[in-house]
């Protein structure tokens, strides 16, 4: 296992494209959360002034969602690659075990997913303590344990939506697949408040995003059911694409 | 050792491959032939579990390929040449393979070397031809020096020294001990490289046997026989119960040895223009083997 998941990361080294991703997708991430950040007299209409530092980071996380959608795309493209007609004989005549193929996959890109959404965490961080030095506002020390929540929670939102990309490719056998189940699940619910509340509110108790809220801090609910609602979104769909994988002929 | 237990599979109302059993022993090179679409390459990716048999089993050294912890170091494969990312160079691209199938990486340079390819290693991929692409194929099948090689159409795209260097690495890698399967549609290369022939026909087997025993048994190896007195010679050699057909100035003459024809000719006091014992080759050999048995038969092929 440990050698499939050190090949991959050989993939990513040898490969500028692989390489480059990754380093937009941290730059990609700061800028927005800046831009956020300096338009928010725009999107809410309150002076940039007036913020607390939390609400700084409140604001500037947003750039995590950046993070996660490039991710989920990342996701997607690095597993159907492998999964492409031909690459594919090689790659499962190495593993022919799938399973230990699919685990090695998702092992690895957890690991690499959670270095790159802690650097983008420390960087946003960094980011807006810079900001909130030059117009005079605390910072750092005024935090307190709810910048640890929303690091936290933010690296469990890129982990959480980059594993359904993954489960949704070798399932679909495609990026496209991939990309879209991800992103489905992430915007179905902003469609579901579209309806009454006596429809919506049933429906968003087993979507993801209120489980996601309480692990950044701004959810009510309780860590189990959270816990519960993630963990079943990423094993349910990840079985049934182990599954399916299983059963493909290439 | 390579053991195919009725190994059958079927694609819906299809059965590519029909309860194959053979067995692909070590220090033997094996020729799999048959026509397009009679399971070749089906069989080959069950053997290395890129395909689930419908029924059947194939086993190596007792084990199947998916449940051995390092397979990749009991068979290795060559199955599409074009199965890798275009932009690796060849160096990054064994390197990847030696690391997820826990090979040293010295053989990577061992294998650019062996193959070929040291000039090209930090080439990408996109820039091979097909005749490159084959040698990385190769250089990957041997990378972790397995016990048993798979091979499907190998010679495609290979100029003439990369034929003979596989000729020639096909024979070292037999006399090492290691079981040699090669697939090919150019049956000069099979004639040429394989001391056992396995031919199929819509995924069942229609052959198996030694090159030697597959040109004694064929129809189209006969013994030609001219002598001065036809007539004379038709009526002693069907006494011998021979199956005589006339040709040219003579006759082809099956059931019956060359030596014996002369013996039979000086005991008749007949006077032999030429006698010759003509062996097929292994294309006419086919033709007759899978005659009939072919899923796509081009309309001029069939005519001709």
């Amino acid at each position: 296992m440990m050698n499939l998941i050190k090949s991959n990361f050989k993939k990513i080294l040898y490969l500028p494209a692989y390489r480059n991703f990754l380093m937009m997708t941290v730059v990609l991430s700061i800028v927005f959360g800046a831009i956020f950040l300096f338009t928010i007299n725009i999107t809410q209409g309150r002076a940039f002034t007036d913020l607390t530092f939390m609400e700084m980071i409140d604001i500037s996380f947003l750039g995590i969602d950046v993070t996660t959608i490039m991710l989920i795309i990342f996701t997607a493209m690095f597993i159907s690659k492998d999964l492409a007609a031909g690459a594919v004989h090689t790659n499962l005549a190495i593993t022919p075990n799938r399973r230990k193929y699919f685990i090695s996959k998702i092992i690895f890109l957890a690991v690499l997913f959670i270095l790159i959404s802690i650097t983008v965490a420390v960087l946003l961080v960094i980011t807006s303590q810079l900001i909130a030095s030059a117009i005079g506002v605390s910072g750092l020390s005024a935090a307190g344990s709810a910048l640890y929540q929303i690091i936290i929670g933010s690296i469990v939102m890129v982990l959480f939506y980059t594993l359904l990309s993954a489960a949704g490719t070798f399932y679909i056998q495609s990026p496209a697949g991939g990309i879209t189940f991800a992103l489905a699940v992430m915007f179905l619910p902003a469609l579901i408040k579209m309806f009454p509340e006596v429809v919506s509110d049933p429906l968003l108790v087993i979507f993801p995003e209120n489980a996601l809220n309480y692990f950044i801090g701004v959810g009510s609910g309780s860590f189990v059911l959270s816990a519960a609602v993630l963990l079943a979104w990423i094993i349910i769909p990840s079985v049934i694409a182990l599954w399916i994988f299983n059963r493909i002929d290439y | 050792m390579i053991k195919l237990e009725n190994l059958t599979k079927v694609y819906g109302d299809k059965t590519a491959v029909d309860g194959l059993s053979l067995t692909f022993k070590p220090g033997v090179v094996t020729g799999l032939l048959g026509p397009n679409g009679s399971g070749k390459s089906t069989t080959m990716k069950m053997i290395i579990s890129l395909v689930n048999p419908t029924a059947g089993d194939v086993l190596i050294n007792g084990n199947k390929y998916k449940d051995y912890q390092e397979p990749f170091k009991q068979v290795g494969t060559l199955i599409d040449p074009s199965a890798l990312d275009k932009n690796f160079t060849a160096k990054q691209h064994l390197s990847i393979i030696a690391e997820a199938a826990n090979i040293n990486s010295d053989r990577v340079d061992d294998m650019l070397q062996i193959t070929g390819l040291d000039n090209a290693k930090d080439n990408k991929l996109k820039s091979f031809s097909l005749g490159m692409k084959q040698r990385l194929g190769v250089a990957t099948a041997l990378l972790s020096n397995p016990a048993a090689i798979i091979l499907d159409e190998p010679f495609n795209g290979l100029d003439v020294d990369g034929i003979k260097w596989l000729r020639k690495l096909f024979k070292e890698l037999a006399e090492e001990g290691k079981a040699v399967v090669v697939s090919s549609h150019l049956m000069s290369e099979i004639q040429a490289v394989a001391d056992r022939v396995v031919i199929i026909g819509q995924g069942k087997l229609l052959a198996d046997m030694t090159m030697e025993e597959m040109n004694e048994k064929s129809l189209s190896s006969y013994v030609y026989v001219e002598a001065d007195n036809l007539e004379k010679m038709k009526k002693a050699l069907e006494e011998k119960q021979a199956v005589i057909k006339r040709k040219d100035a003579g006759f082809e003459v099956r059931n019956l040895e060359a030596k014996e024809i002369g013996r039979l000719a000086l005991e008749q006091q007949l006077t032999l223009h030429e006698l010759k014992s003509v062996k097929p080759s292994l294309e006419e050999l086919f033709t007759e083997i899978t005659s009939g048995k072919a899923d796509y038969v081009s309309q001029g092929a069939e005519n001709k």
